[in-house]
């Protein structure tokens, strides 16, 4: 719900009723391999298991893994007060959200049909199917993220440093160029900027 | 040291864990197609081993001091 509040104040565009209307959010049971933080956008299968084939169905599922639990970012981060270990947490939860947020556009093109979102997805920005689309739409994702941490008052040192390390780190794995990435936008019908 | 964000995700493909819905999915014979393209190495489906020459990898070890495939 935080994540949510922080998003609407800095002025995202963010759709009606509560957050459990558009994505669920669940903490895996852990494993020996780890867990890893991403959303899942339900598929036409497991959206019939999850709402009946109702058309109240949300998007997806934010999964939260490992590195958003406190023992690890304070591994990552050691002197970090444990507000600021929450920050960190909201950080990447306020990531996903973007992630569904965004699955949630792609879903009006396709009308619905979430197979066919997931695939327009695969080809634009997936780590597999577009390796250029995907590294540019993580550092654009986590762009947004750090403008909804900054219009709410919540960046300090570490929390900068997180995200700069984080575009650095895609910036350097030759990401698609902003100018290309605008016609991905489109087909993506993106809108959910601050 | 961790592993950075590709190898981890290339790692996780490997082990087949990889959520096919989610923009991170990479299938397990990608996954080993591009280690093996990115190293040089070859550790088969060995997840283990690609996670420990990874983390060496990482830590700048010396090419002489890395295990061998």
């Amino acid at each position: 719900m935080q994540a949510i509040a922080l998003m609407d104040h800095a002025g995202v565009p963010l759709p009606p009723g509560t957050l459990d209307d558009f994505v669920s959010i669940r903490v895996p049971a852990p494993q020996l391999s780890g867990v890893d933080t991403e959303f899942h956008p339900w598929n036409n299968q497991e959206v019939q298991s999850v709402s009946g084939g109702g058309p109240n169905a949300n998007l997806g599922e934010i999964r939260l893994g490992d590195n958003v639990q406190a023992p690890r970012v304070l591994q990552e981060y050691p002197a970090l007060a444990s507000n600021q270990v929450r920050l960190l947490q909201l950080r990447a939860l306020v990531h996903e959200v973007f992630h569904a947020l965004d699955f949630g556009e792609v879903l009006q093109t396709t009308h619905g049909d979430r197979d066919r979102a997931i695939g327009v997805q695969a080809r634009e920005i997936a780590f597999a199917g577009n390796r250029a689309g995907y590294a540019r739409n993580e550092i654009e994702t986590d762009y947004r993220t750090a403008v909804v941490l900054e219009r709410n008052g919540l960046l300090f040192a570490e929390l900068r440093q997180s995200l700069s390390d984080y575009r650095a780190y895609w910036q350097g794995q030759g990401p698609m160029s902003k100018q290309a990435f605008a016609g991905v936008l489109v087909v993506l019908n993106r809108t959910r900027y601050p | 040291m961790s592993l950075s964000h590709v190898d981890q995700l290339l790692l996780r493909g490997l082990e087949g864990r990889a959520d096919p819905n989610s923009l991170q999915y990479i299938s397990r014979e990608a996954a080993y197609q591009e280690l093996r393209q990115r190293t040089g190495q070859d550790f088969g489906y060995d997840v283990e081993k690609w996670r420990d020459y990874l983390r060496q990898d990482a830590e700048g070890l010396p090419v002489s001091k890395r295990p061998r495939s």
